[in-house]
């Protein structure tokens, strides 16, 4: 019996939208999946996942649902229009972290592990809705006023920051490196971490005080309850176990970052904030 | 020799075994073993490592019984592993639905049952098996509940008498909640008592309109069992929506509270409820204590909790009447209790829109890790937490079947390190004896031994053992894996064996001979 092209190609498109269809898949607990049950999976999340697209992104449906959601659970963070705000500046077209709409929504539901940002405790649905918001802010982006090629002048010159902080190539290891510190900080986050600078965790200034008297300062490379683990300026890391010394003494407001308060006029600021805003890394 | 844990076993709880969840009925996680202890324990090293196949959390409680150690692996699996070695004696693999499941907080699993020669699980998919404890091979699955309209199970059942106890999850999902009985043998219902009453049962009337229907209060940690009194008792959760109480106006029983229940019927002795329309998510799902105390010079018998809400209480077990109550950890929610017992709020606590910062923060001033009662201390033993977080309020929206139920969501203090505690309080008062400091909040229970020591971990994956009597850190090994489950202590071939899961490792340790 002959086969046509176009039966063939009709009997792919049931048998596959067939597998859609099927409600109820299972992946056994570690043994190997059968190459068929794999492919069902996928194929299910696959189909998953171009539909939210297709509706929730591409189509813009529930466009005022999605806003909302975005309101509830990311804007008092990243701020109502996704810009101004402590956290990352959503209001741009390529997001560093997410490159595609599935690894934004991962992203929205798991968090960054090791940052501010928090798991957002959503089913699927409801975080491609937020996911499509994002892209939405995403296609008018919005940067923060100010001149940034003035504020890469000051960041060089007056504000002598490339004395600590690493852009690019350029710079020195003793602070944080901000080439993409655009992506990661909203500009009320970048002004405060200007005008008084407290420590993130890696670069808590901490004093340990041996047995003997002696005086070790540098940074909190790592501590639990047991141990820390100090960095000196050299870079030189030393071990402590906190009962073989004497004291411990952590500030974990105090940076080693001078204030720049008095530094900057508010033009001035605004420029600075307006370069480390567009420090968004590699390209 | 062929497995056979009958209920008197399980009664006695001889210490070279761990046959229940707690290590005995009572709720202690305390083995009277003295082999490891004050003047030992410096020499405590690891003796083996079983490396779990899977990346998913590991929380699981181990249980033994002659010389075989009994696990549940992620994602609803049961292995058996040689206590000398670790080695793998045999496994039982479960397939569980992939993208269908409604699981909270991980595909995790607490731990075991076992009574005679068969182990009980509950799977991510609200299922409950029997495997045969020799071959590994299942002996019954039947579905608990169905998992598509929000539920899951977590925790290890209780197995007493005839009966295997299970409790459900689906707290955030509006699940209503419940508590189920099945007959050992054959895996047929006993008895159910739903956690959220119906229209005319008692309790009823603390849900405003139509919200019981949605109201969870799930049973998500096991209960403890009183053989002569012939009392259950067991914890229940938040009432749904989880944050966010404008829908549901009323106490929201039995929601945040303890229940006492006939383990052969299901009816309800009494209850007490902890955190009235409770606003924060502090489900009351924290394993009860059973001890006998003298309270003004007479002999009662208790129950005490350190609850999610940050406070301790002692009970009357036969009549559930409220004897003390007192803060373990920080909170700010609360002036104290009235003489019922009853929280007697701070204004301005209830989540809002802008976020209000509230004490403790959403995982509480503890939560579903295991404390421990030293009879030999005569102290009980709280992994607490001290923090706070911004709780979120958001406008309602409809409540739909097996969709997460919220209504709000919580924020980190940023600019505020939370801290914790292993804290020992004297039971009969909660008044504390010592506390030694964590470098952050735990996620993980202790374990107190004859040797006088008390177990626990840290979420930097520190395994650390502290005098009982005084706090003191004795002995410490770093893990290198997050430490959120539970410690458990045996015998077998005339040595002490304590064991964690630590990262996705079950990790034995014995003193050096």
């Amino acid at each position: 019996m002959e086969i046509s092209k176009k039966a063939l190609f009709t009997c792919a498109i049931l048998v596959g939208s067939g597998c859609v269809l099927i409600g109820y898949e299972s992946f056994s607990g570690d043994a190997p999946e059968s190459a068929l049950t794999k492919a069902v999976y996928i194929l299910q999340n696959e189909a998953r996942i171009r539909w939210y697209q297709l509706i929730y992104a591409r189509l813009n449906l529930e466009a005022g649902r999605n806003k909302q959601l975005y309101l509830q659970n990311c804007g008092g963070c990243h701020g109502p229009d996704g810009h101004n705000g402590r956290a990352a500046n959503l209001a741009v077209t390529r997001l560093l972290r997410a490159p595609d709409d599935a690894a934004l929504t991962a992203l929205i539901q798991g968090g960054i592990p090791g940052t501010s940002m928090p798991a957002i405790m959503l089913d699927a649905r409801a975080a491609w809705q937020i996911a499509a918001h994002v892209r939405r802010l995403g296609r008018a982006p919005k940067m923060p006023g100010g001149d940034s090629a003035l504020g890469k002048q000051l960041f060089e010159t007056k504000g002598h920051c490339l004395e600590c902080h690493t852009v690019g190539s350029q710079g020195a290891t003793t602070g944080p490196d901000l080439s993409a510190i655009g992506s990661k900080r909203g500009v009320q986050a970048l002004r405060r971490a200007i005008l008084n600078p407290a420590a993130s965790e890696a670069y808590q200034l901490v004093e340990i005080i041996t047995r003997g008297g002696q005086r070790v300062t540098g940074f909190r490379a790592n501590e639990d309850t047991f141990s820390i683990q100090v960095r000196a300026l050299s870079g030189r890391v030393t071990s402590f176990l906190k009962d073989e010394v004497a004291d411990v003494r952590i500030d974990r407001t105090k940076s080693l970052m001078p204030g720049y308060q008095n530094e900057f006029t508010q033009l001035e600021m605004d420029n600075v904030v307006a370069y480390l805003a567009s420090l968004r890394g590699a390209q | 020799m062929p497995v056979d844990v009958d209920y008197q076993r399980i009664m006695k709880a001889d210490p070279a075994d761990w046959l229940t969840y707690s290590g005995n009925y009572q709720g202690y996680r305390h083995s009277a073993l003295a082999q490891v202890n004050r003047n030992n324990v410096r020499r405590l090293k690891p003796v083996w490592i079983h490396q779990v196949p899977s990346m998913e959390r590991l929380q699981t409680s181990p249980l033994v019984a002659d010389g075989v150690m009994y696990i549940s692996e992620p994602i609803s699996n049961v292995t058996a592993l040689d206590i000398r070695t670790g080695r793998v004696l045999w496994t039982f693999r479960r397939s569980v639905p992939g993208l269908t499941i409604r699981a909270c907080c991980g595909l995790v699993n607490r731990g075991l049952a076992i009574l005679g020669d068969l182990l009980f699980m509950g799977t991510i998919d609200a299922h409950l098996i029997a495997v045969d404890a020799r071959s590994g091979r299942l002996r019954w699955d039947i579905q608990v509940a169905n998992h598509q309209l929000g539920y899951a199970i977590t925790s290890a059942p209780l197995a007493l008498k005839d009966k295997v106890v299970i409790g459900v999850s689906g707290g955030e999902f509006g699940a209503r909640g419940f508590l189920d009985a099945y007959y050992a043998k054959n895996g047929k219902r006993a008895w159910r008592f739903w956690t959220v009453p119906g229209p005319g049962e008692t309790g009823h009337e603390t849900w405003s309109g139509e919200s019981w229907k949605s109201g969870a209060a799930p049973t998500w940690v096991t209960g403890s069992f009183d053989p002569e009194l012939n009392l259950l008792f067991w914890g229940t959760g938040n009432p749904g929506p989880v944050l966010n109480g404008n829908l549901r106006l009323g106490d929201n029983l039995f929601s945040d509270s303890l229940l006492a229940l006939d383990p052969d019927t299901g009816e309800r002795r009494w209850h007490f409820q902890f955190t009235p329309h409770d606003v924060h998510d502090w489900d009351a799902n924290q394993v009860p204590v059973l001890i006998d105390r003298s309270i003004d010079s007479k002999p009662r018998k208790l129950v005490v909790t350190a609850n999610r809400n940050a406070f301790y209480y002692v009970l009357d077990r036969q009549s559930g009447e409220f004897l003390r109550g007192v803060p373990f950890s920080k909170q700010t929610w609360a002036k104290g209790l009235d003489p019922k017992g009853r929280p007697i709020l701070e204004p301005n606590t209830n989540p809002t829109q802008e976020g209000v910062k509230v004490s403790p923060g959403v995982l509480g001033g503890t939560n579903w890790w295991s404390p421990s009662y030293s009879p030999q201390a005569g102290l009980f033993f709280i992994a607490a937490r001290d923090d706070a977080v911004f709780y979120h309020a958001i406008e309602p929206l409809p409540y739909r079947t097996g969709r997460l139920f919220l209504l709000g969501t919580y924020r980190a203090v940023l600019d505020e390190k939370g801290k914790g505690a292993v804290r020992a309080l004297r039971p009969e008062t909660g008044e504390k004896v010592w506390e030694f400091p964590l470098h952050s909040p735990p996620l993980s229970g202790v374990l107190s031994t004859g040797g006088g020591l008390v177990f626990g971990g840290t979420p930097e994956g520190n395994f650390f053992a502290l005098d009982a009597a005084t706090g003191k850190p004795l002995w410490q090994f770093d893990t290198g894996g997050e430490i959120i489950a539970n410690p458990i202590s045996y015998m077998s071939y005339g040595r002490q064996y304590v064991t964690i899961a630590a990262g996705h490792t079950i990790l034995t340790f014995a003193v050096d001979e």
